[in-house]
């Protein structure tokens, strides 16, 4: 007869066996990285218990160094909400953000090491691809759309953030070239197919993701394709699509194609930007001949006309534009001197009409940008001008803001040709591209996808495992999704304490008292409502302290769920002097 | 002495983080061996899990909260590393043991191992996390639920299909083994 079994028991010998002792190599290798890495700034008195009026006053002006520098370097500072708008296109063209930034300063001599941003594998694609297009859709799924390198048959696939998993959908007729994915305002994507082998000729598509289905849209004024054009989602809700043999719109709401202006240069392979006036800045690109230009002109949708511009300072190979949060357009990449070649960015400011060099670092550039919420740049596709060639895996975060540059760590798989997407958590998604052995030989594509993940972004859902396990598992990390992020009854003996807020931007300001939890805000300290102090108000803020000790709860000024703020640390002491909110948006101190 | 050295530690001391990781490293490696089950992925998962550490040191308010907190860190790593690692299979095939028999007195036989190898590995990450953490370490269940900074519901949840499953697993195998008996009788 068997004995009844005490499975606890049998569980705990189990576990009880393995490894027990960390390899002296793991523990050199954590310390060597630890002297290369950069600890997190936080600021705080950490061993006053109770911190006086100067000493407070004095950490609130080196929380405001802090945050100038620091917390803008770890992704802190009012982020804007993420605009509905689709990632940057395969020329590299950057949908537009809000939220004004600094003019850029001089750069950093060398990137110094993001402190807190982590690479992170995500689900695996059902099909390799490289060079693909891929589009962020308004409920938060990532489209890509493209060839797989070997075969060369289009197909498409939905990459879901909310389980990171993919999913196959329907695919488009055969893709035309450098045909990229528009996502059209009313959340349908727009593609050009080729209607031959030779993709001459070439007809339109849109996907309805709420059906999952492709279906044929209009009739293109110019059916003959060059390559190279580019295709521009209007303020309107129409679609621009210029290159060399001219330019059209697209209507979604009449699925029609109507002839606008063609440009005064026309040119392929250039780049479009939809600036926050609603014009389009088309620069750069190639000429017939495939000779490069540095002309630049901007298309006006009112009078569907095209109006030359100052040139740039240079012609850029395979250059990528992005409308920065100030409102300015970066342009860069290579251009061609001879033998020479050289990394150039340029910042192409509408309300003057000028393009303005950056100091850029000489002998490093890179393919491909994608804006991040915080207004810094992840770029990727990093080149040397005389063979010094970084790893394929690099990646590096420039802010215009400051001009600074930082490495981010290694994206653990190679990222050429692979797609960049924003998604909604703030993390960018790299999908596909090229795996080339290190040692050299034949590059394949690739099925594999990654997750760049900032500080404070939220870390993203795990993967499904194959049944019979539940299909999804929760986040490992509790981030509050939503303001407040919890409300309870007010503790008694809760205190009363006063700040001075003036605000000086252009939007209201919200502050929260809440603790400093591991990915960003925390906990409530008491039950208070958000404060909002009106754009152009200095008002008196009234928090309430819960009875505890107050030490861990921070003001945070317009903070967003998962993200690092603006902050200042209570104290039991009265305030000195006043919070500020100047004109970007940043928060400040001033003393009395 | 370890909050100490945790607190020089989150004030940029490296020698001090020296001191930390060799005093917390083998409770790391300990940890993440036993809810990876490969030691390649329970090596990464510590690495990753104390450069994390030093980063997000000044940001640990309360020192007597570091043990908790450098439970969740490192769990969280194994997650990452669970992602990551191809071999993380949750479809394990093992070779066949002979059945224990009715007077086997050993606590853990082989073949228990096997069965309990079998369950364990078909568990996701998380609870894996909450297995190790109750039966390996000896956290009580709201302790498991605070180190994991989980709810308490979602803890007990784990653990329950945890231990449900693996018990599931051996009853199974017992099940299996009689019958096998019953045949050849």
């Amino acid at each position: 007869m068997t004995r009844p079994r005490d499975h606890d028991a049998l569980l705990s010998a189990y576990l009880d066996d393995g490894m027990t002792v960390l390899p002296d190599r793991v523990v050199d290798a954590v310390l060597h990285e630890v002297h290369r890495t950069r600890q997190r700034s936080v600021v705080g008195p950490w061993a006053t218990p109770s911190v006086s009026r100067t000493t407070l006053a004095a950490a609130a002006v080196v929380t405001m160094l802090a945050l100038a520098g620091a917390l803008l370097l770890v992704g802190g500072g009012p982020r804007p909400v993420p605009s509905d708008q689709p990632g940057p296109s395969p020329q590299g063209v950057v949908d537009p953000s809000s939220t004004p930034s600094t003019s850029p300063a001089a750069p950093t001599a060398s990137p110094v090491t993001d402190p807190a941003g982590l690479w992170i594998p995500t689900g695996t694609m059902g099909t390799p691809r490289a060079g693909h297009s891929a589009v962020r859709l308004l409920d938060g799924r990532v489209l890509v759309i493209g060839a797989d390198p070997s075969s060369g048959i289009t197909s498409a696939e939905l990459y879901d953030p909310a389980s990171g998993t993919w999913s196959a959908t329907e695919s488009p007729s055969r893709l035309a070239s450098d045909s990229s994915a528009t996502l059209l305002r009313d959340g349908r994507v727009l593609v050009r197919v080729a209607d031959d082998t030779h993709g001459a000729n070439v007809s339109a598509e849109v996907y309805d993701p709420t059906s999952a289905t492709w279906t044929a849209t209009g009739q293109m004024v110019r059916a003959a394709d060059h390559g190279g054009d580019t295709a521009t989602s209007l303020a309107d809700g129409r679609v621009l699509v210029a290159g060399l043999n001219g330019a059209q719109l697209y209507d979604p709401g009449t699925g029609t194609w109507t002839a606008t202006g063609k440009m005064n240069t026309p040119r392929f392979y250039h780049t479009a930007t939809l600036l926050p006036d609603g014009r389009v800045l088309a620069a750069g690109g190639y000429l017939l001949g495939d000779v490069q230009t540095d002309v630049a002109e901007l298309y006006d949708p009112n009078t569907g006309s095209w109006a030359a511009i100052a040139s740039m300072q240079a012609p850029h190979r395979d250059p990528t534009a992005t409308l920065l949060r100030d409102g300015t357009v970066l342009v860069a990449g290579w251009s061609d001197n001879g033998n020479e070649r050289q990394f150039a960015m340029e910042v192409y400011d509408p309300a003057a009409g000028t393009w303005n060099p950056l100091p850029s670092r000489p002998e490093i550039g890179y393919r491909t940008a994608t804006l991040l919420s915080d207004g810094r740049l992840l770029v990727t596709g990093l080149e040397g001008a005389r063979g010094s060639h970084p790893p394929c895996t690099a990646a590096e975060l420039y802010d215009p803001g400051n001009g600074s540059w930082t490495m981010a760590s290694s994206m653990l798989r190679c990222g050429n040709g692979s797609s960049f997407t924003l998604l909604l958590d703030d993390s960018v998604l790299a999908a596909g591209g090229m795996d080339c052995p290190p040692e050299g030989g034949v590059c394949v594509g690739t099925d594999a996808a990654v997750l760049y993940v900032p500080v404070g972004a939220s870390p993203p859902a795990l993967p499904a495992f194959p049944n019979p396990l539940p299909p999804a598992f929760p986040s490992p990390t509790p981030i509050p999704s939503a303001f407040p992020p919890q409300a309870g009854p007010v503790p008694a003996n809760a205190r009363a304490w006063t700040v001075t807020v003036g605000n000086e931007s252009s939007g209201p300001a919200t502050l929260f008292l809440a603790e400093d939890g591991e990915n960003g805000i925390g906990e409530l300290c008491a039950s208070v409502t958000p404060h909002v102090v009106a754009a152009g108000a200095t008002q008196s803020v009234t928090f309430l302290l819960p009875p505890k000790d107050v030490k861990g709860c921070w003001i945070w000024v317009n903070p967003v769920p998962g993200q690092w703020g603006s902050l200042f640390e209570t104290s039991d002491a009265p305030l000195a002097g006043q919070i500020f909110i100047d004109a970007g948006g940043q928060a400040g101190w001033s003393s009395p | 002495m370890l909050r100490t050295i945790v607190d020089q530690a989150r004030r940029g001391d490296e020698e001090a983080f020296g001191a930390l990781v060799r005093e917390v490293g083998d409770r790391c490696i300990f940890i993440a061996h036993r809810i990876l089950r490969d030691a390649n992925l329970a090596e990464d998962a510590v690495q990753v899990a104390l450069v994390q550490v030093w980063r997000e040191l000044p940001a640990l308010r309360d020192l007597d909260r570091f043990e908790a907190w450098l439970h969740r860190i490192l769990v969280n790593a194994c997650y990452a590393e669970a992602r990551r690692g191809r071999h993380f299979a949750t479809d394990v095939v093992l070779l066949e043991t002979d059945a224990p028999t009715a007077d086997d007195d050993a606590l853990l036989t082989v073949h228990d191992r096997d069965q309990l190898d079998r369950g364990f590995r078909r568990l996701p990450p998380d609870q894996r996390a909450v297995l190790v953490l109750r039966y390996a370490l000896g956290l009580t269940v709201p302790e498991v639920a605070d180190h994991l900074g989980i709810p308490l519901g979602t803890a007990k949840s784990r653990l329950s299909y945890a231990t449900a499953a693996i018990r599931a697993a051996l009853e199974a195998d017992a099940r299996n083994a009689v019958l096998d008996r019953e045949l050849l009788a």
